[in-house]
């Protein structure tokens, strides 16, 4: 595609032969120019993103603490009735386990992974 | 080598203590991934728990990873480079170096100690060692439990202090600057037995980071320069999320887990994990799982920044701090060999084999595969 300011030489160092934009200086532009996500136009308007949503995270642990209580007042399972709780498939001990090598795995893949026991090493870039 | 003989010394010293002792259970683990970089990381895991005397418990965990890395397919610095996966980084601002392949170990150990009281208490402390050759790391925690109501509610407290040092590789002799960060973990666990089949969980943590938190090697481009990455020293993140077990009456069981995270960079997440365990005839599991994992950028992270100074001074190439989503498909056979034990010394052992399927919205895809026994005695 054959662009003004390439054939003008308005535009050094982007240019093909041809007097076109190069496909990467296409694909640059096009970031540049695409709609901000909206966590980025928050920021551009100067909110702090953090505060609204710790707000939320309070709410939601005390409405889930709230629930919680009130199930821990009526519940009474007696210890012979614990035979399915007991199942090796109920084990949380087998999935804790797991848990410190897929931790590892997936701090390395997502920013919000990570950051308990055994999640230290890597590259320093968790 | 003499690393690879120390951690082999090490697993020896473990796997000749729970031949001598009682009350013991070993478990051993080989985990294989690789991803759609051809990126390759085998990891040898050993843990010993050992009953010492009453109301006493050790346990030792040592582990080995080998990794594997080809050579860069673009430029050090340029988007298409992955250059960290499980475990490991490479120095990839040198264009020499990103062009060879790379290979490094990392060796892990943790050891814990554990004291019930016979109240329902428990308290325990760990420490965790790792090494490799451009990081340390080091953790220190204590945990505090108790059961209430018959054993119907338990409460849980940890506390952690990480203390790492990143030391990066030597690039063409020239060594770069050494750096510190530290870790503070808070961790809140409160679980419940609702009924005879099901069990909850409601759980928060907080962790604050302080130090250095950039990749020393990876390269942003920024005001058409590249220059090194540059994040805040600074991150609080905390995480809410709840979990709800159920035996079914088909001798299977379901859980549901769910998670909320955020923090102070500006990245905000939800996961939601489901396990699906179904008992095969009389005591082979099949366990199918799903994860879909969502989160939002951090306020400071550009696909192109236009400013040499980045946004408020930060600026960053990394994937993890991007938004996307990712999902994860796995499957699960545990075979105990109870029924199949052709020797005394078999019963209880259990073997594993497990596959998962990663991948996420910016093309990154990768293969887990583990296999391991678990040998109570």
């Amino acid at each position: 595609m054959k662009d003004w300011a390439c054939l003008i030489g308005r535009r050094r160092g982007v240019c093909d032969a041809r007097g076109g934009v190069t496909r990467a200086q296409r694909a640059q532009e096009a970031r540049a120019a695409r709609v901000p996500s909206a966590p980025e136009r928050r920021m551009r308007a100067g909110e702090r993103p953090s505060r609204a949503s710790q707000t939320a995270l309070r709410h939601c642990w005390a409405a889930l603490a709230l629930v919680f209580l009130g199930v821990a007042g009526c519940a009474h399972v007696q210890p012979y009735q614990r035979e399915y709780l007991a199942d090796r498939i109920m084990d949380p001990a087998a999935a804790r386990r797991e848990l410190a090598s897929e931790r590892k795995m997936l701090s390395t893949r997502e920013g919000a992974a990570g950051g308990a026991l055994g999640a230290g090493g890597g590259c320093a870039c968790n | 080598m003499k690393r690879m003989v120390v951690a082999g010394g090490l697993a020896g010293v473990v796997l000749a203590g729970a031949v001598l002792a009682a009350e013991q259970q070993v478990t051993a683990s080989m985990h294989t991934f690789t991803d759609s970089e051809d990126n390759r990381v085998e990891t040898w895991a050993v843990e010993l728990l050992q009953g010492l005397r009453e109301r006493w418990n050790l346990s030792l965990r040592g582990a080995l990873d080998r990794v594997l890395l080809p050579p860069l397919p673009g430029l050090p610095g340029s988007p298409e480079n992955v250059d960290a996966i499980t475990t490991a980084s490479r120095p990839v601002a040198s264009t020499t170096l990103s062009k060879e392949e790379y290979a490094k170990l990392r060796q892990e150990m943790v050891a814990g100690l554990k004291w019930s009281q016979p109240h329902g208490s428990r308290i325990g402390g760990s420490l965790y060692y790792s090494h490799e050759p451009d990081f340390i790391g080091r953790q220190v925690s204590g945990s505090l439990a108790h059961d209430f109501h018959q054993g119907n509610t338990n409460l849980a407290f940890g506390v952690a202090h990480g203390f790492d040092s990143i030391r990066p590789e030597p690039e063409e002799g020239v060594a770069g600057p050494q750096h510190q960060r530290q870790t503070e973990d808070l961790t809140c666990v409160w679980t419940q037995t609702v009924s005879p089949r099901t069990l909850t969980q409601l759980g928060f943590e907080t962790t604050w980071v302080h130090g250095f938190q950039s990749n020393p090697y990876r390269q942003v481009y920024a005001g058409g320069q590249r220059l090194p990455e540059r994040h805040p020293d600074r991150r609080l993140r905390q995480a809410l999320f709840a979990q709800i077990d159920r035996y079914l009456f088909t001798r299977s069981s379901v859980s549901l887990r769910a998670r909320y995270y955020d923090d102070d960079w500006g990245v905000h997440a939800g996961t939601f994990d489901a396990h699906l365990n179904q008992y095969v005839g009389e005591h082979l599991i099949v366990r199918y799982r799903y994860r879909y994992h969502l989160q939002t950028a951090a306020y400071f992270y550009r696909d192109l920044y236009t400013d040499p100074e980045g946004v408020d001074g930060y600026r960053t190439a990394d994937y993890k701090l991007d938004d996307f989503d990712s999902h994860l498909f796995g499957v699960k056979l545990s075979v105990p060999f109870e029924g199949l034990a052709v020797r005394p010394w078999m019963s209880g052992l259990v073997l594993d084999l497990k596959y998962e399927r990663y991948f996420d919205s910016k093309s990154f895809a990768a293969n887990v595969l583990e296999t391991g026994f678990t040998w109570p005695f």
